[in-house]
């Protein structure tokens, strides 16, 4: 280790002798990462072309394994990633347990929109995944879909309906934050817990993870599903026979970040990684990466089925409450559920 | 852990070799099952009683819990039904293939070994597009033909019995390829001896064959019992509530107790299955099939029943077989899953993407070499671990008989967990294993185990020991004796498990997709990767497609070799 540090360090010397423009980093910048291998790769093509030096490699698991499998690492005490990337709340989690996370500035982050960016500058954001209903054009015709979040309690939709289980998956953390807290704050008629107890009694099922629904939705088995933009994405480029409905309620926005370990071997590179993430050319591919919305507004982006960005209605999501309360959350649900 | 003494046997006789290379097997058996079974186990054990002290809080929180009773009584109704069915359907087709002249052999035997090739969660996807109660193919079909009004029904695949129908083609499997060597290493003289004194040929098999068969049914059943108990993928896909998804949900929130105090339901409950095959086995002697006579294994006119046989074989590899996999391939051909059999849904794009996908032919490699390697060393110390269960008379065997059965009830999720804690802290972290290939090794070793050390078991068990003895007396040393007797009888074991660990191996996902680090990307965890990617379902099953046929035939070399070579002598396989 202490001779790739070493190492590290004279190259990044040379480069800095150098006077290259952006400084070139080099070595290996290992990632910890809850999106999948596909959705990363032209992310580091993309990086690779800035830095073609550093040699990006990426382990990827689940969201909720990899959070169990660092919270594991960090009790050992030995971190073994340079970054990581999961959701903000997610990454907070881990920050207040074990300050697992270094804070770092990245050079174009006053690109970000302001709305967007952490305070403490620990979770950087890579892309905005809101939730909306995704639903099959086979067995639903335009004028027969769902318009709003309310409408999915409607005996027209029985036994069609798919969400996320919160006992397993974080994302829809988020939705239970919009739809208990932020919509009754807004006097939201239908809002709260209760929406939830409707779900269920209209025969909504409950699946593990979004990608589940994304196939139940396509093949038409659960033909609506409540679903995060970035299946909806992976959808529309594969030609699937569904739909997005961006509910005028609102669309709870999770945000998708990297954070570089306190811990990290190669500080420089993993920098450099942060530094293309909220970049111009990292947010342009974005889309086509993580499958979310960019983060900068100075970059240009239509949402699948062309509707513009600014037509819809994200809300930003308090992920410290998402943080502090994912078992309270996580056990009313089941409540309302009545499981 | 038990410090044995060891009498030899019998112990008047001075054979010091004898004395050494038991005491050796003994030796390296327990240390091979303290390091890959005890040492995880004991993690689990400790965290479910460990909370600021000893306590059983944890046990008082599970038992009083609605939801983890539940789990436990569907897991258990889980386990039973696929046992009992598996019997019924895996016995007769076992007895079939091995010894009657049914017919669609060759379709039997194929439908047992890519059942287990089968990466779980993609064939319970398939299920799902088959008998899903809105659009499954299956309903559909049964609601034109039969005029049914409403949009969804008859088949439900989300429930409980359709979690054992999806599961049950595993369960079969295991009791089919227990059957099969033992039915075939049976001396029909038993059964000529019954129609020789007026029995007809189905009395004989009743009367005769099946007592006989009680160990390797058992052991099947066993198998299918314990796997089903630690099964994942299916029940988490169609929303069972069952124990081992409750261990996930209990280990993503970070709670260790429960999750550990539910795998020691799933330990206990395994153990108590044991309990009652040890006990239901124990006259060991009445079992031997196999003494000094020699003879051939033949072939018995069942008259209609062989057609009822080839009847069996017939629906069953239809069902579990042709049809999965037909929407399988379906679905691997489609542009998009949700257009179904329409005229320009049809592309072969998905098989581009899998064989010019930059980390499909490093991960191939790597789970090639894991399966190998896996697959070897299970089957020599399986073969290691029966003998000293069932032939050295040593301490502590009983302890190695439950040590070696129980990563059967451990879900992979569990001990994946208990393994990173083994070898993150010290003083296993200074072999520096985490994070690398050789930590799946150790997980796929602990994993398959208990096959390798029932299969020997099972043909040991058929072996009489007097062949042995009778080496002995004419002066042959310990070691001659286990190298030119019982070496040789038990090699078609040997053989067997390593194929069995070798298919079994590749689509291990449950403990792979946790222990991955980098570099580590093994076929099912980028399958996993495909799936939940921009591909989805129809890229995945290009992927699980081209993986059944590229270790379809890497099997078929393997057994042909093994066949060619006079080293699978009385096994039947695919």
């Amino acid at each position: 280790m202490t001779s790739r540090l070493l190492t590290t360090t004279a190259l990044a010397a040379f480069a800095a002798l150098a006077a290259a423009p952006a400084l070139a980093q080099s070595g290996s910048l290992q990632i910890y990462s809850a999106y999948p291998d596909e959705h990363m790769r032209p992310l580091i093509e993309a990086f690779n072309k800035v830095h073609p030096g550093v040699t990006v490699e990426v382990s990827v698991q689940p969201g909720e394994e990899l959070l169990s499998t660092i919270e594991l690492e960090m009790r050992a005490n030995s971190p073994r990633a340079d970054v990581v990337g999961l959701n903000e709340a997610s990454i907070n989690a881990l920050q207040s347990r074990h300050t697992a996370f270094e804070a770092y500035t990245p050079a174009g982050l006053d690109g970000v929109r302001e709305a967007l960016r952490d305070a403490e500058n620990l979770v950087i954001p890579a892309c905005v995944n809101p939730y909306l209903i995704q639903y099959n054009t086979n067995q639903i015709a335009a004028a027969d879909a769902p318009k709003s979040w309310a409408d999915l309690t409607d005996a027209k939709y029985k036994d069609k309906v798919a969400m996320a289980d919160p006992a397993s998956s974080q994302s829809v953390h988020s939705f239970l934050w919009f739809e208990t807290q932020y919509l009754p704050a807004q006097n939201v008629a239908g809002s709260g817990w209760e929406f939830f107890s409707a779900l269920a009694a209209n025969g909504t099922r409950l699946e593990g993870s979004h990608g589940t629904i994304r196939d139940l939705t396509a093949s038409g088995e659960r033909p609506i599903g409540i679903q995060l933009l970035a299946n909806g994405q992976t959808s529309a480029r594969r030609g699937d026979p569904t739909a997005l409905v961006w509910p005028p309620e609102g669309s709870p926005g999770e945000i998708s970040a990297f954070a570089m370990f306190a811990g990290s071997d190669n500080k420089e590179a993993a920098q450099a990684w942060l530094d293309f993430v909220v970049s111009v050319e990292g947010q342009s591919v974005m889309p086509d990466a993580l499958g979310c919305a960019p983060v900068r507004n100075d970059v240009t982006y239509t949402l699948p089925g062309g509707t513009p960005l600014d037509q819809i209605n994200i809300v930003p999501v308090d992920s410290a409450f998402v943080t502090a309360n994912r078992e309270a959350q996580t056990a009313e649900f089941a409540k309302a559920f009545g499981r | 852990m038990t410090t044995g003494t060891l009498r030899t046997d019998p112990p008047a006789r001075s054979q010091r070799f004898a004395v050494n290379w038991g005491w050796l097997a003994w030796f390296v058996s327990i240390l091979w099952l303290f390091f890959l079974v005890a040492l995880p186990v004991g993690v689990i054990v400790i965290s479910s009683v460990f909370d600021e002290g000893v306590s059983l809080d944890h046990y008082a929180a599970f038992f009083t819990s609605s939801a983890l009773l539940t789990a436990t009584l569907n897991s258990l109704l889980v386990a039973v039904g696929i046992a009992g069915l598996s019997l019924l359907i895996g016995g007769p087709l076992a007895f079939g293939v091995a010894r009657t002249e049914m017919r669609f052999k060759g379709l039997v035997r194929a439908t047992m070994i890519i059942a287990l090739i089968s990466p779980e969660f993609l064939l319970a996807m398939g299920y799902i597009l088959l008998a899903g109660p809105n659009v499954g193919y299956f309903n559909v079909l049964i609601r034109g033909a039969f005029g049914i009004e409403g949009a969804s029904g008859p088949l439900n695949v989300f429930s409980l019995g359709g979690l054992i129908l999806t599961a049950l083609p595993n369960g079969v499997a295991f009791v089919f390829l227990a059957l099969v060597p033992a039915f075939t290493n049976m001396d029909p003289a038993l059964e000529e001896a019954a129609r020789v004194r007026g029995a007809s040929a189905l009395r004989a098999v009743r009367d005769i064959t099946l007592p006989l068969m009680r160990p390797a049914m058992l052991s099947g059943a066993l198998l299918a019992f314990a796997t089903s108990l630690a099964m994942f993928g299916p029940p988490q896909m169609l929303g069972i509530n069952v124990l081992t998804v409750a261990i996930r949900d209990a280990l993503v929130r970070l709670n260790f107790a429960t999750a550990s105090v539910a795998a020691m339901v799933l330990i206990g409950l395994s153990l108590i299955a044991l309990f009652i095959q040890r006990w239901a086995v124990r006259h060991v002697e009445r079992y031997r099939t196999l003494g000094g006579k020699s003879f051939g294994a033949r072939t018995i006119d069942l008259g209609w029943g062989t057609h009822l046989l080839t009847a069996l074989g017939l629906v069953y590899g239809v069902v579990s077989l042709v049809i999965p996999y037909g929407a399988m391939t379906a679905a691997s051909l489609m542009k998009s899953i949700g257009n179904g059999f329409s005229g320009d849904n049809w592309t072969l794009d998905n098989y581009r993407v899998v064989f010019t996908d930059p980390g499909i032919l490093k991960a191939a490699t790597l789970s090639l070499t894991l399966a190998t390697t896996s697959a070897t060393l299970v089957a020599v110390m399986g073969v290691v671990v029966a003998y000293v269960i069932l032939r050295v008379k040593a301490r502590g065997r009983a302890l190695l008989d439950y040590l070696a059965i129980l990563p059967l009830a451990i879900p992979g999720t569990a001990l994946a967990f208990a393994l990173i804690v083994v070898y993150l802290n010290w003083p296993m972290n200074m072999l520096g294993i985490y994070g690398t290939p050789t930590i799946l090794l150790v997980a796929y070793l602990a994993r398959f185990i208990p096959l390798g050390v029932r299969n020997s078991q099972t043909t040991l068990l058929q072996i009489a020991p007097e062949l042995e003895e009778a080496s002995r007396v004419f002066g042959a040393s310990e070691l001659k004796t286990l190298l030119r007797i019982t070496a040789p009888l038990i090699l078609p074991a040997i053989v067997y498990t390593w194929l069995l660990v070798f298919i079994m191996a590749i689509p291990e996902l449950s403990a792979s997709v946790i222990l991955r680090g980098f570099g580590t990307q093994t076929l099912s965890t980028a399958l996993l990767g495909i799936w939940s990617g921009n591909g989805g379902l129809a890229v995945a099953s290009a992927f699980g497609m081209s993986i059944f046929i590229v270790v379809g035939v890497l099997f078929g070399l393997a057994a042909w070799f093994a066949r060619r070579s006079g080293l699978l002598r009385g096994v039947q396989l695919a």
